[in-house]
């Protein structure tokens, strides 16, 4: 199939020119010849039968949509119609409940239009169906129904409007019944509270006389009853007291007997007084009779004749008075019962009162919650009642309008009436009181709203039944609809019968028409199947042949069978197409081959030619070509095989075998290896030594395509001379070097024994000579000093030359140097009337970091040569300092120019020469060495600078140099010179008492040129002052008699004001305290000194005095004391002192140096000793060795300085016996003080010491502490 | 000019005895001290080249410098500074050899040494 699609592709295109390939073809046969013809048959066959198959489909298609358009058009207006019908009916049904459910009027009259509407719309559908095709029976049928529809849609209507009518009714008379409710139980509620307060009232007033009748019962019972009781109880005591009375026969007993009377009756007069003032007792019991009939008793008992008295008589006088017993007795029996009798009365009495008041309280409660009954029933509860009555006769009624049967009413109207009559008999009980009336009113009215026509459940009554009316309304009004509806689908169905008949008409047509098609299609079908097995028999299996044959051909095989040219299509035409080009490419083939061969061996007869050893190595290092010359040398056979594709690590171990490698000799796999990484290396040609002593150098190029090219050239020849030039120079050098030290050694030598020559020649001169032997001498001497100067200048030019020259890098004063370097050719220049002159710019500093011996010899070397090449006219010698430029710092420049002959322009470049003047004429003319300049230029280098000549021959030279510039502060010892100049005739007085002192400092001054006055008073100063002596400066001692120091200054400063010189205070003992040295600080003195004053001290003290300004950077208290003795701590006592050597020797011979100065130094072996020692004591000065084991000078000092705090630090000198001045640097740099050399120089170390007591006294100590404690020292 | 003839120079040994304070004991002392210690140096630096201990020998040959310059003895002083300063550059191949020069110099200063009278010294 794949094989049909593909021709059906291509034929497509072919399709415009197919029909004149047929009529060209099918006039010699039916089967067209060419390919083009074939694929338009085929084409054809496709196209006919796709044509025949959409003819079918059409015409079926044309058939089927008739019968469907005739389906349409009968039965549509039908089917409309019905759903119409339908529709309207649908509306109505909904508009009509819509209308039976209206609550409002607006709601009713509205959907009633549409309703309208509706009935008006159904009618105009029914009258439109004439065009439809609906018989008229159905018609007249519908007509009937829709006039019954609008009849009952109107009663419906109307029907509605009447309940909505009967239902504002009922709405208004609840409204009515809502207004009254409210009027009723406000008018209700007042009258209940009314009852509610005469309750209270009437509780209140039953609980105030219950409470009063209680209290009145207790006063009568307790309060009266219980000293009536305690009344009899006490009577019966007195009773038997009186009966023991009549028996005593003793005193005692009858005295017991009255006490017992006497206390009973006063608890009984005690009880009568309280009953008497009960008030409610003494009502009930007649209390004066109860006293009557005790004080009776009383009688018998208390008095002078009482039985008592009368018995006690009796027992005193012994039968004198006796009591008649039984009278007495009777009597007070009498009186006793008496007294009983009424004391029971009484108690009754009492008893009867009791029980009157109770039942009083009784029937007063009694009264009283009667009344309150009354109330409650009577009023509050009747109008609660008729309250509940009101409520619930409004709660009926309010139920009334939600009833839904009319049945339910009746029920409600039964319960209304039976509270009514309740109500009726409440108000009936309440009577027609004017406060109950207007509540009664109301109450009545409550009641009727539920009676008569226009009663709330007549009303109700009325509304069910429309409702009902309405119900049944609507009802009908759905039927008839329904009906409709049905009408309607009958027409429907009818409708939808003859449709489905027209579809099977349709169908049955489509089927057909399917199966005309189908054939058709089967036919095309075979008929394209038949055409594409012709297709490919003929065309596919020819063309997979050609294309076979033409690859194989692409690829190179020319000898491949070609396919059978058959036929005589386009296929044929190419298979013979093909076969001319194989022949021709064959040939091509042929002469290529031929023409490489050439070019290859051309190339290789380019290399042969060459004289190196020549490879080219591919990417991978396999060999490429080489030519015989390579094999020769690195196989040592010309004819050696070496076939290209050999790797280079082949090849090289080959030549390792070949023995022509004396390198390869000892370890030949590490030449290899070296050989294999040298051939990478492409930036530098290696040597290498081939056997027979020669060279050769290999040099490797990378080739376009990566590879390598080896060139391997014999430079046997350039080798050698190479080294010949090598062994010349190193015999050079050492000739010029076996010179240099022979001409030291030489100079050496002479030096001695010409010092010799020179030394006797003076003394000899300063003998007695004639003239002529003076001559002679003069001679001897100018020779000889001609040749010292030649062989100083030999020995500093082998010096320089050896590299043994050492520049010494130290403060100089360059003025002095060159005013030293002028005034040695002074005599010279004046000898020859040459002007010399000095010229020194102001901007140049006076002292400078250099080499002042060096900077003169130079100098001098340059104002020589000047003096000597100048006849006439001027020398002048200029320093200035040379502005820093971008590649040299600021610099000082030196220049010497001379008016003499000048240099010739060739003779220039000889000038800095050795051994060279101008010319060998000059050298006879003028003497010398001709090394001077060479000496000079390499000083000048050593420095560090550079030196040149300017010259113009008959007009003059200038020689200038330049060296680095530093500048620096000048050394003491200058300054000391300095200062001295300084004072040089300056006019000083001197005022002390003590004699001695006096002179010593008059001397003193004196021997530094200052020109002193002295006196021991200070009156006498003063008179000196003011006569008018003038001073430069003063110095007066403190302590004197009369007159001390502070007040001969202030005196002096009176006399003088302004003009006072600078006065120096000295002080034998310093007066330590505040008020001393607030007083001198008060003073300004220019110095304040210790007696004996340093003279350094004075030197400095007087050169402040005298120039204040000068040498401001250098303060007094930097100044160091010096002293020829043991150096000594601020305290005066000597430095302590720590010695560090290993070197037991060393530890003897410094102990014993330091022993013998007055020191007592400590003594340790090794650099941890130091360290441990220096942190247990403190030490002013540690003699550090440098050279120890384990821990050296250096790393001890550094240790010291980092553990110990500042103040604490001793001052370190290092002992060393490398004396190198770069060492000494070092040891300054790690924390060294001082530098000393051993052997030790006893000199050098007091230097040092001296130094070290300086440096401890100015250590963390303020300027004026320092003056005080110095001097002490 | 040139390296002395003598084993020990006087000058310096006076010198040593100025510096000391000029007692001939004490100088004795230290004379005796040197001739006791020199021996011990010679083998530690013996040891130390045979067991190519580079800073060993180095040191003992400074103290042996040093203290040889103290007593005059130049000529041995000169050859333990050439060691040290051999010894200074790395190590040293040829030590042992200088060490036996050495050693001899050593003996003949000693000897010198020992034969002087201290007491005999001009000052």
């Amino acid at each position: 199939m794949s094989t049909s699609g593909k021709d059906g592709s291509g034929g497509t295109p072919a399709s415009g020119t197919g029909e004149a390939a047929v009529s060209r073809g099918g006039a010699r046969s039916l089967i067209p010849g060419t390919i083009r013809g074939k694929l338009f048959l085929v084409f054809a066959i496709v196209f006919l039968s796709a044509a025949a198959s959409a003819i079918i489909a059409q015409r079926a298609n044309v058939l089927v949509q008739q019968q469907l358009s005739s389906i349409t058009e009968d039965n549509l207006p039908s089917l409309v119609f019905a759903h119409e019908v339908s529709a309207v009916m649908t509306n109505i049904r909904g508009v009509a409940a819509a209308l039976a459910t209206a609550e409002t009027g607006p709601a009713l009259s509205s959907r009633r239009g549409q309703l309208k509407r509706h009935i008006d719309n159904a009618k105009a559908v029914i009258n439109g169906l004439d065009a439809t095709g609906v018989d008229r029976q159905t018609e007249a049928r519908l007509n009937r129904f829709v006039a019954d529809v609008e009849e009952l849609a109107t009663e419906l209507a109307s029907t509605v409007e009447m309940r909505l009518q009967l239902d504002e009714q009922l709405s208004e008379k609840i409204q009515g019944l809502a207004g009254e409710y409210t009027k009723f139980n406000a008018s209700i509620a007042p009258l209940v509270s009314q009852q509610l307060q005469f309750l209270g009232t009437e509780s209140e007033r039953v609980t105030a006389n219950t409470e009063k009748t209680v209290s009145r019962l207790n006063d009568i019972s307790f309060k009266g009853l219980i000293p009536l009781l305690s009344i009899n109880a006490q009577l019966a005591t007195m009773k038997e007291a009186l009966r023991v009375a009549f028996e005593a026969d003793a005193e005692t007993r009858l005295d017991d007997a009255w006490s017992d009377f006497v206390a009973s009756s006063s608890v009984i007069t005690r009880n009568l007084r309280e009953l008497r003032g009960n008030a409610a007792v003494s009502d009930a019991v007649d209390v004066e009779t109860l006293e009557d009939g005790f004080g009776d008793i009383l009688a018998v008992g208390i008095g002078d004749d009482s039985i008592f008295e009368r018995k006690r008589q009796q027992l005193a006088q012994e039968g004198a008075i006796q009591v008649d017993a039984a009278q007495e007795t009777s009597q007070l029996e009498a009186s006793l019962a008496d007294l009983e009798r009424q004391l029971k009365l009484a108690i009754t009495l009492i008893r009867g009162q009791t029980v009157n008041v109770g039942i009083g309280l009784n029937r007063q409660v009694s009264d009283s919650l009667d009344a309150i009954n009354q109330a409650s029933v009577d009023g509050y509860g009747a109008l609660l009642k008729l309250e509940a009555l009101g409520n619930r006769a409004v709660g009926l009624l309010s139920v009334a309008p939600f009833v839904q049967e009319v049945a339910d009413l009746e029920p409600l109207r039964t319960e209304l009436e039976a509270s009514e009559a309740e109500v009726a008999s409440i108000l009936d009980r309440l009577g027609t009181g004017a406060e109950v009336s207007a509540t009664a009113d109301l109450a009545r009215r409550l009641m009727e709203f539920g009676r008569g026509e226009t009663g709330v459940f007549e009303l109700r009554a009325n509304e069910l039944q429309a409702l009902e009316q309405v119900a049944d309304l609507l009802f009908r009004t759905n039927a008839l609809t329904q009906q409709m509806s049905v009408s309607a689908a009958e027409i429907v169905a009818n409708a939808r019968e003859m449709t489905d008949a027209a579809a099977t008409t349709a169908l049955g047509s489509l089927d057909s028409s399917r199966l005309t098609l189908s054939l058709v299609i089967g036919v095309s079908l075979l008929t394209m199947l038949g055409a594409i097995v012709y297709v490919n028999r003929s065309l596919g299996s020819r063309l997979s042949a050609f294309s076979n044959a033409t690859l194989a051909l692409a690829e190179g095989d020319l000898s491949v069978k070609l396919p059978e040219a058959t036929g005589r299509d386009e296929v044929a035409r190419l298979m013979r197409a093909l076969s001319v080009f194989r022949d021709t490419a064959a040939e091509m083939q042929r002469s290529n081959l031929r023409e490489i061969a050439e070019a290859r061996q051309q190339l290789v007869d380019a290399i042969e030619s060459i004289s190196e050893g020549f490879a080219i190595f591919d990417r991978d290092d396999r060999l490429l070509i080489a030519n015989t010359r390579y094999r020769e040398i690195m196989l040592g056979d010309r004819n050696a095989p070496l076939q290209p594709g050999a790797s280079f690590a082949d090849i090289v171990r080959r030549a390792a075998a070949s023995g022509r490698f004396p390198d390869a000799e000892p370890d030949p796999d590490t030449w290899v290896e070296r050989q294999i990484s040298r051939h990478h290396r492409l930036d530098e040609p290696s040597i290498q030594v081939l056997a027979g002593d020669r060279w050769q150098r290999i040099s490797n190029r990378r080739t376009e395509e990566g590879g390598i090219v080896a060139i391997h050239s014999d430079i046997t020849e350039l080798k050698r001379v190479s080294d010949e030039l090598l062994r010349a120079k190193e015999a050079a050098d050492a000739a010029n070097e076996a010179k240099t030290a022979f001409l030291a050694a030489m100079s050496h030598e002479i030096r001695t024994p010409l010092n010799g020559i020179v030394g006797m020649s003076r003394l000899l001169g300063e003998t007695k000579l004639d003239a002529e032997q003076r001559d002679f001498t003069a001679t001897i001497i100018q020779a000889a000093d001609t040749l010292l100067a030649i062989i100083n200048d030999i020995l500093d030019f082998s010096k320089v030359e050896a590299g043994a020259m050492e520049i010494e890098q130290a403060p100089m004063d360059l003025h002095a140097t060159v005013e030293v370097a002028l005034e040695l050719v002074a005599a010279k220049a004046a000898e020859k009337k040459l002007e010399l002159a000095c010229q020194i710019e102001p901007n140049v500093p006076a002292w400078i970091i250099g080499d002042s011996v060096r900077v003169k010899q130079i100098l001098l070397n340059l104002l020589n040569n000047a003096v000597k090449f100048t006849q006439a006219g001027e020398i002048v010698l200029a320093v200035s300092v040379l502005k820093a430029d971008s590649e040299r710092p600021e610099r000082l420049g030196l220049s010497v120019r001379d008016t003499g002959i000048g240099i010739p322009k060739d003779r220039m470049d000889r000038l800095f020469r050795s051994f060279s003047q101008v010319d060998a004429s000059t050298s006879r003319r003028f003497g010398g060495t001709g090394l001077g300049l060479a000496i000079a230029k390499r000083l000048v280098e050593l420095m560090g600078g550079a030196i040149e000549v300017e010259s113009e021959e008959g007009v003059g030279t200038m020689f200038s140099f330049s060296i680095p510039l530093q500048a620096a502060s000048p050394s003491e010892d200058e300054r000391r010179d300095a200062w001295l100049t300084g004072l040089q005739g300056r006019r000083a007085l001197v005022v002390d008492d003590n004699r001695t002192n006096r002179r010593i400092l008059e001397r003193q001054l004196g021997a530094w040129g200052l020109d002193v006055s002295q006196t021991g008073s200070p009156r006498e100063a003063l008179d000196w002052i003011a006569g008018g002596a003038e001073f430069d400066v003063c110095v007066i001692d403190y302590l004197m008699p009369k007159m001390d120091g502070l007040e001969l200054a202030q005196r002096i400063r009176q006399e003088k004001g302004q003009a006072a010189p600078p006065i120096i205070l000295c002080s034998a003992s310093t007066p330590s305290g505040s008020e001393f040295r607030q007083k001198v600080a008060g003073m300004a003195f220019s110095a304040v000194l210790t007696k004996p004053a340093k003279s350094r001290h004075l030197l400095k003290a007087l050169h402040d005095a005298v120039r204040p300004d000068a040498d401001e950077s250098t303060p007094a208290k930097t100044e160091k004391p010096k002293a020829t003795e043991a150096a000594c701590r601020p305290d005066g006592a000597p430095l302590t002192m720590l010695v560090v050597d290993d070197n037991r020797i060393n530890q003897k011979v410094a102990s014993k140096i330091l022993a013998r100065l007055g020191y007592a130094p400590d003594i340790v072996s090794s650099g941890e000793e130091a360290v441990r020692a220096c942190m247990a004591g403190r030490y002013d000065v540690v003699l550090m060795d440098i050279e120890m084991p384990e821990m050296d000078g250096i790393a001890a000092t550094a240790l010291i300085r980092q553990k110990l705090p500042n103040p604490e630090q001793p001052y370190v000198v290092a002992l060393t016996a490398n004396a190198m001045a770069q060492e000494r640097e070092r040891y300054l740099r790690s924390g060294l003080d001082d530098y000393l050399s051993k052997p030790l120089d006893v000199g050098a170390l007091n230097a040092s010491l001296r130094t070290a007591a300086g440096f401890l006294s100015t250590r963390g100590q303020g300027a004026w502490t320092l003056e005080v404690e110095d001097g002490r020292g | 000019m040139g390296v002395a003839d003598e084993p020990i120079e006087l000058p310096a040994l006076r010198r040593l005895l100025d510096v000391i304070g000029g007692d001939r004991d004490d100088l004795s002392e230290l004379v005796d001290d040197f001739l006791s210690g020199a021996p011990e140096l010679v083998a530690q630096m013996s040891a130390a080249a045979a067991a190519a201990d580079t800073e060993a020998l180095r040191r003992a040959a400074h103290t042996l410098k040093s203290n040889a310059q103290d007593f005059g003895a130049t000529r041995l002083a000169a050859r333990c500074a050439a060691l040290e300063g051999a010894c200074r550059e790395g190590p040293c191949p040829e030590a042992a050899a200088s060490v036996a020069v050495i050693a001899e110099e050593e003996e003949k200063a000693r000897r010198a040494l020992g034969a002087l009278n201290v007491e005999e010294l001009e000052a």
